[in-house]
């Protein structure tokens, strides 16, 4: 999975002697000269126009040593802007890919100018003066946009939009198409962007889970077309070959979704009492000789294994056995060793169903449109109990091993918000894992990635992983105070903020909500949580066990209870407000609550107080991790 | 048999001479030192007449516990925490406390509950602590397994039953005990209210109770005129018995009134001091201890005379050594006639010589019995007093069923069993169904080894244990009666009493066998008590395991069963055979 990338020389700005020359230093003296050349740079650059983009600035102005390149320098400029709706970090890590790609590219082409940005920190208004936009968005849930995307699309919306004739745009969506409304946000965004005026120069790209071989292509397009912008003239400095643009850019022993590592599990403890339903896991894993760094507010990827008992029930259902052969990018598989571990068994896409239906239609098999009222009526509920081998059964036909194989996704890595700190924990990232598990009409499924990790690993057995940097929720500064609201599971980054505050001797406050059914068996990380508040690590614990009395209390009620001190701490302190957790209810319970907490306790208009909350977004003093 | 002399010495002061003994003792409370008192005597001082932090405790939702000095207060207020001892590891790893849940015990005077009374006490039962009761051996209903949320809501359900849990654990009287079968049904009643008296006339005086559980009103306590602020050096256990009956085993108790009846009618107490079980392993300095014999009062003289023993021992009890401070060791310390003449200083005048009585044993009498009013009464047999649901029997629910049906009373004897007290004729085989319907056991079926048996609670629940107890004691019996129908001894009543550590909740050193928790498995073995319950047992073997118990007891009964008089029981044949030397009282045990 992890090629190596060797770029043509041609598409460098300096000479092959100079390149030849360059291979002959060891790496200490590449490091040296780097710093050099960036400093000889940046004298130069003093003395030149200033001509700046956004890109020659970060960029030894190599260019500069030759002479005559400002000869080939037209009157037309060319502005793309990239801009980037990012949730759990995807979106951003595409934009920044295609960013990296232009700079590959065209960084000494003085005609391109490029620009990156989040779309939380930039202002529609400004739009206008590009001639190329291009946007890639996450969607959440239910069609819903990253935090980040919230106002911008508002603003897109509003009367003050501005007008894009004139103006092109690429649009790439990241989704996921388990969900209805699949890459809802890009859609969102290209359509109002087509209606301010602008067009598409590259169609959009809808991407699914994954997404790596359609970003390769979409960032080669672009790369190519940006060209056209400036009238299609190769304007290279040495050369004029016509080299495709490369547009990956990879360092191979950078531990990545496509090149993880290896971790040993150093314990794996139900943190539940045994009476709880729940199931909920602590996990050490030992990242002790690897380089992997994180930062609290990280996520880490899980590739996990199938559970072999349901791969076995879909090959029954489907008429095979274990040991037939398949190919599967270009190579031979036995079927049953694919299912285990290359592909996506527990999720169910639109795409599946459909194509399933079309093959058992075929064959004629029975019940075969009930397939067709899930796909036309109940997808959305069906998904959140059922799994690929219900569908199966269903319509259950005998399929070629090679069929079955092709009409699934490849498997994708779940991702865990880590529970601790790096400087705390320097060789282990600690994970807090809830077992999935839905009853269906049939059975009950479990969650790939909670299953294999609660059910199949073992200490000293070994998890395939990489970091999902997060850098939409993020600490403060040392004398910030903060607010956590982390019920269930979604306590865990906050385990991995107190730590990292402990360590850093952070004087700023903190206060954590934690939630969940049972006080006596739920109380994930008791005994934790109660040394921080005895060594005053933690200076309040807000509890709400909702099903230890007769009337319900959640999280966002002691939110609502606390609102005076919680308005003060906002407004006066100017505290951080963090939510980690389920997205679909008590991250907008919890939503709501704050509104309306800044409106009672502000004395705003809803309006006002709606204002203020983008306010806290923008600035990142309302950070949400939630899934 | 009454094998207690009576000490002469102890009675008759003249008239004349009076004042000048009076003079010679200077009542003057005692005083908190805060160099030599332990730290328990300074909770209780600083408490604010037993308030300390117990309310903001309670509310405190991080911990299923009560602040460290609040364990020792919630126990004047009737409530020990515990923690599931089974689970402490588990939940470590988990990243959890300890299963803390709180025991509960009611008040309940002579044991006696009218039905709709113990109704509601299964009630709570069910709702808020494990499905089930327990009846201990001083005649109290528990509650185990209430969590802290559920603690108040509780107790305010108990009192609404019109009975409370104040005083039934702490450094005071706690809950007294009285013969609960009326065999001589005015008697016993008139015997019954004198419990309730002493029992309320001793009870502490703080507004503490009320304003922590039922929400009353904030009334700050200026005085405890019995008690003073800083209450007894240690717990205090006052029971009442009628002759011929030591089912309350009266020589276990700090205070002991045994009802002395002339023509059929009640005229005074014979007044026992000193009796405690509580010992430490491998301390000599402590040690069980049975009451003395000093003297007989008058009736109305019974409330001074609790008040006042009561008073000697608030005065001279060791405070310096919570281990140390029983009234016994008060005793034995100044010496039996120096604390005499205490106690006639504090109450103005002289007990009477004490009046001859006899006991015959201390067990129960199951099944039916009838009363002199042709009342019906039946004690069933209920192991180590659980009342809950097991497959063998659903002793919880049958007893509850009962309840709804009969409009007499429920009475808890001293053994842990439970008498359906005041049965109309025509109920009797309504009840009778339901306890075959229920498998509720009256005792026919048991051997009398087993009906005589005790065991306290030990594992998992209480704090002290060191081997189990309650869990175990039936295994263990099964064991014995194998070895005792070898030898024909089936229809002997050996008492038999096992506890998971020397505390003595069981009174183990009252059983003819007593066994006494040492560590997992592992108890220290006692022998030759009385079966009347006024004679120590002694050491025979330490920290043994149970296949080395039978081996030890084996011979033992083999000759018992050969060479024993008639009716002689098995502690006085050990004596008589010189197998045990026999304990004279506490300071000879060791």
């Amino acid at each position: 999975m992890n090629k190596k990338v060797d770029f043509p020389r041609t598409a460098y700005p300096i000479s092959n002697e100079v390149l030849e020359a360059l291979e002959q230093f060891e790496q200490q003296e590449l490091s040296w000269l780097s710093g050099y050349c960036a400093g000889l740079a940046k004298g130069r650059q003093n003395e030149e126009d200033n001509r700046s983009t956004s890109l020659s600035s970060e960029l030894p102005a190599l260019d500069n040593t030759s002479s005559g390149a400002s000869s080939l320098i037209s009157d037309t400029v060319a502005t793309v802007q990239i801009l980037y709706a990012s949730q759990t970090g995807n979106a951003k890590a595409v934009a920044e890919n295609l960013f990296d790609s232009f700079k590959n590219n065209y960084a000494n082409n003085p005609r391109l100018e490029f620009g990156i940005e989040n779309t939380n920190s930039f202002k529609p208004k400004s739009l206008a003066s590009k001639q190329l936009l291009i946007l890639v968005a996450s969607t959440h849930g239910e069609g819903e946009p990253p935090d980040d995307a919230i106002e911008f699309l508002e603003q897109l919306k509003g009367k003050r939009a501005p007008n894009l004739n004139g103006v092109q745009h690429a649009v790439l969506g990241l989704g996921d198409s388990s969900y209805e409304f699949f890459c809802q946000t890009g859609k969102d965004i290209e359509q109002q962007l087509n209606k301010l005026g602008s067009t598409a120069l590259v169609e959009r790209v809808d991407c699914d889970l994954d997404y790596e071989t359609q970003v390769e292509q979409w960032i080669s397009d672009l790369n190519e077309k940006a060209l056209s912008l400036i009238g299609n003239e190769l304007v290279q400095k040495s050369g004029a070959s016509s080299a495709q643009p490369q547009s990956v850019v990879a360092v191979e022993k950078h531990v990545s979704k496509s090149n993880p590592y290896t971790a040993s599990i150093l314990a794996n403890q139900q943190i539940t009492a045994s009476d709880s339903d729940k199931r909920v896991h602590h996990i050490e894993l030992s990242i002790e000789d690897s380089e992997i760094s994180y930062l609290p507010g990280d996520g880490v990827g899980i590739w996990a294994k199938n559970d072999s008992k349901t791969v076995d029930e879909i090959l029954k259902l489907s008429g095979l056995r274990r040991q037939q052969q398949v190919e599967y990018k270009g190579q031979q598989f036995e079927v049953y060793d694919l299912l285990l571990e290359r592909l996506e068994i527990s999720l169910i896409s639109k795409d599946f169903v459909k194509n399933y239906y079309e093959i058992a239609k075929q064959k004629a098999a029975a019940n075969v449109e009930r397939l067709k009222d899930i796909l036309n009526t109940s997808f959305s509920d069906f998904v959140k109990h059922n799994q690929v081998a219900d569908v199966l059964s269903v319509a259950p036909i005998e399929l070629e091993a090679q069929q079955l194989v092709d009409l699934l996704k490849p498997i994708k890595p779940r991702v865990y918000s880590i529970a601790s700190s790096q400087q705390a924990n320097p060789d282990e990232i600690h994970i807090t894992v809830k077992l999935v598990a839905n009853k269906n009409d049939k059975t009950v499924r479990k969650g790939t990635a909670s299953r294999f990790l609660i059910e199949e690993l073992q200490e000293d057995q070994e998890v395939m992983i990489y970091i999902e940097e997060n850098h939409r929720f993020r600490l403060p500064e040392a004398d910030r105070d903060i607010l956590m609201v982390g019920p269930g599971t979604g306590i865990a980054p906050f385990r991995a903020f107190l730590q990292e505050r402990e360590e850093q001797n952070a004087t700023g406050k903190n206060w954590l909500f934690f939630g969940n059914s049972h006080f006596n068996s739920e109380f994930l990380y008791q005994l934790e949580l109660q040394g921080y508040l005895k060594s005053g690590v933690l200076k309040q614990l807000s509890l709400a066990f909702s099903r230890d009395q007769t009337e319900k209390v959640y999280v966002q009620d002691k939110i609502r209870e606390n609102a005076a001190s919680i308005w003060q701490w906002i407004d006066q302190q100017k505290a951080h407000f963090y939510v980690c957790g389920d997205m679909n209810f008590m991250a907008k319970d919890v939503e709501q609550t704050l509104l309306e907490i800044i409106q009672s306790q502000g004395n705003f208009s809803l309006e006002q107080a709606n204002d203020y909350l983008k306010e806290l977004r923008k600035t990142g003093r309302y950070q949400r991790d939630v899934y | 048999m009454n094998s207690k002399t009576i000490d002469k010495t102890t009675t008759k002061g003249s008239a004349d001479n009076l004042e000048a003994r009076l003079e010679q003792v200077v009542i003057e409370p005692t005083k908190f030192d805060p160099k030599k008192h332990t730290g328990v005597e300074k909770i209780k001082v600083e408490s604010d007449y037993l308030r300390g932090t117990i309310t903001p405790s309670l509310k405190d939702p991080i911990t299923g516990s009560v602040a460290e000095d609040d364990l020792m207060l919630i126990k004047f207020h009737g409530i020990y925490q515990q923690d599931d001892r089974d689970l402490r590891n588990e939940r470590r790893k988990q990243k959890l406390e300890p299963l803390y849940s709180f025991m509960i015990r009611a008040r309940v005077p002579g044991g006696v509950a009218t039905s709709v009374q113990y109704q509601k006490m299964a009630a709570l039962a069910t709702q808020y602590s494990s499905g089930s009761l327990r009846l201990t051996t001083r005649q109290a209903y528990q509650w185990h397994g209430v969590f802290k949320r559920n603690l108040k809501t509780t107790i305010a359900g108990i009192n609404h039953a019109m009975l409370d849990t104040i005083a039934a654990c702490g450094d005071v009287n706690r809950n007294v005990m009285s013969n609960p079968l009326p065999e001589t049904s005015a008697l016993h009643a008139e015997v019954f209210e004198w419990a309730k008296k002493i029992s309320e006339h001793l009870l502490p005086k703080t507004k503490a109770y009320h304003e922590i559980w039922l929400d009353g009103e904030k009334v700050s306590t200026t005085q405890e005129p019995i008690y003073g602020e800083t209450y007894l050096p240690r717990k205090f256990k006052t029971a009442i018995a009628i002759p011929p009956y030591n089912d309350v085993d009266i020589y276990a108790n700090d205070l002991g009134f045994v009802a002395i009846v002339e023509d059929g009618k009640l005229i005074g107490f014979n007044v026992l001091v000193g009796g405690g079980m509580g010992s430490s392993h491998g301390d000599s300095t402590t040690y069980p201890r049975v009451a003395d014999v000093i003297g007989f009062c008058r009736l109305e003289q019974v409330l001074d005379v609790a008040e006042n023993v009561i008073k000697v021992q608030r005065d001279f009890g060791n405070r310096e050594v919570r281990k140390l401070a029983r009234l016994k060791y008060t005793i034995d310390k100044l010496g039996l006639e120096v604390f005499k003449n205490k106690l006639f200083a504090y109450q103005g005048f002289d007990l009477a010589a004490p009046k001859a009585f006899e006991f015959k044993n201390n067990a129960d009498r199951y099944g039916w019995f009838l009363d002199e009013n042709n009342r019906w009464h039946l004690t069933l047999y209920i192991h180590s007093g659980r009342i809950i649901d097991s497959e063998q029997s659903k002793l919880f629910s049958g007893l509850l069923e009962i309840a709804k049906i009969h409009d007499g009373e429920f009475r808890i004897s001293p053994n842990q069993n439970m008498i359906i007290s005041n049965i109309e004729y025509d109920n009797r085989e309504r009840i009778e169904r339901l306890l075959s319907k229920y498998k509720i056991s009256i005792g026919k079926y048991e051997t009398p080894a087993r009906l005589n048996s005790l065991a306290c609670v030990a594992f998992p629940t209480c704090s002290l244990a060191m081997a189990e107890a309650e869990r175990y004691l039936p295994e263990f019996i099964t064991k014995v009666e194998g070895l005792m129908n070898r030898y024909e001894l089936s229809k002997q009543p050996i008492n038999i009493r096992m506890t998971g550590c020397p505390n003595g909740c069981a009174r183990p050193f009252l059983g003819e066998i007593g066994l006494v928790g040492k560590g997992p498995g592992k108890y220290n073995l006692y022998l030759g008590a009385s079966h009347t319950g006024d004679r120590l047992n002694r050491l025979y073997r330490e920290n043994i395991n149970e296949e080395a118990i039978l081996a030890e007891l084996k011979p033992l009964f083999k000759l018992y069963s050969q060479e024993r008089n008639n009716d002689e029981p098995f502690g006085d044949f050990l004596i008589r055979k010189n197998i045990v030397r026999k304990v004279n009282n506490g300071l000879d045990f060791h």
